[in-house]
């Protein structure tokens, strides 16, 4: 069984470093303790700003912070994606000229082959 | 062979009236979250109530798939009622839910022989040092425990249900060796 990532590790990282809610509030500059608080139940989402914040005040990058929700969202654009090269291959696009066409479906069916295929070392 | 389920997240609770302890491990050796909730204030049945709202926000929180509980020989009613709830809410997400006696306890750390309650906190102080600032000073005969003790109690049933699933899996064939859950350095 695969782990579950949560959304975010926000209160684990925050309990490491022995930090309060209300000293990290004031690092990350947000308005209340209550306002991170909702941060680590993922009740709310952070702004980019906030993120990034976490990431320099925590010293942990922002995709492991926010696992769960990186995840989600990197598998819901993979799906679209999906979506997109086959909507491309049965219908085309009648504004765009062929090479342009060609160019998006190599591009798609490149990042989907890095994305779904593992990457195997050269040696 | 009955296959087993692999532990992503465990939440050990050690229950006490109006309290719980508890510790939060990932993949059997990252600790996650740690502390005691505490509620005294109210009627008894409403306290109930009030301990049951904030298990739910750490169930909610965590999503664990495995939670144990201290096994007394001897329930206060108040924790009757709190494993109850406990019980109810684990059926409702469909999460085990597993007791686990003093014995197995003292017997994952004493090795046979009598240990005492703030000999196996200093030891998991020592496995897990993001622990070591909350172990409290040890007890004086005239003293009450120290509510902190709780984390301790907590960190240790979870030590000991995974020491038991990993004794459990040594005894079958392993198809992993090398791969178990945990080693601590007890």
């Amino acid at each position: 069984m695969a782990r579950r990532e949560l959304k975010n590790y926000l209160r684990a990282y925050r309990k490491r470093s022995g930090l309060a809610q209300g000293d990290v509030s004031y690092l990350v500059k947000a308005r209340t303790k209550g306002e991170w608080s909702r941060y680590e139940r993922a009740l709310r989402q952070p702004s980019l700003r906030t993120a990034f914040a976490c990431e320099e005040a925590l010293g942990i990058p922002v995709t492991r912070l926010f696992a769960g929700l990186r995840k989600s969202v990197g598998d819901e654009t993979i799906d679209r994606m999906q979506r997109l090269e086959s909507r491309l291959k049965t219908t085309g696009n009648t504004m765009n000229p062929a090479r342009r066409l060609a160019r998006k479906l190599q591009w798609l069916g490149q990042r989907l082959a890095d994305r779904l295929i593992p990457h195997i070392s050269p040696a | 062979m009955k296959k087993r389920k692999s532990l992503s997240r465990i939440l050990a609770l050690d229950l006490h009236p109006g309290r719980f302890g508890y510790v939060v491990l990932e993949d059997s050796t990252e600790l996650l979250d740690w502390g005691v909730r505490r509620n005294y204030r109210g009627i008894k049945p409403w306290r109930t109530v009030l301990i049951q709202k904030r298990l739910t926000s750490l169930l909610n929180q965590w999503e664990p798939s495995l939670v144990l509980m201290n096994e007394a020989t001897r329930f206060s009613p108040q924790i009757g009622r709190i494993v109850t709830v406990i019980r109810k809410e684990a059926r409702h997400r469909r999460l085990m839910v597993k007791l686990i006696g003093r014995a197995a306890v003292s017997g994952t750390f004493g090795e046979g022989r009598p240990i005492r309650k703030y000999e196996i906190a200093s030891l998991l102080a020592e496995c897990f040092p993001l622990l070591r600032w909350e172990l409290p000073p040890k007890r004086k005969i005239w003293e009450s425990e120290h509510y902190r003790m709780s984390i301790f109690d907590a960190a240790a049933l979870a030590v000991a249900c995974l020491k038991q699933r990993s004794t459990t899996r040594d005894t079958k064939p392993r198809y992993d060796a090398g791969r178990g859950p945990l080693s601590p350095a007890l």
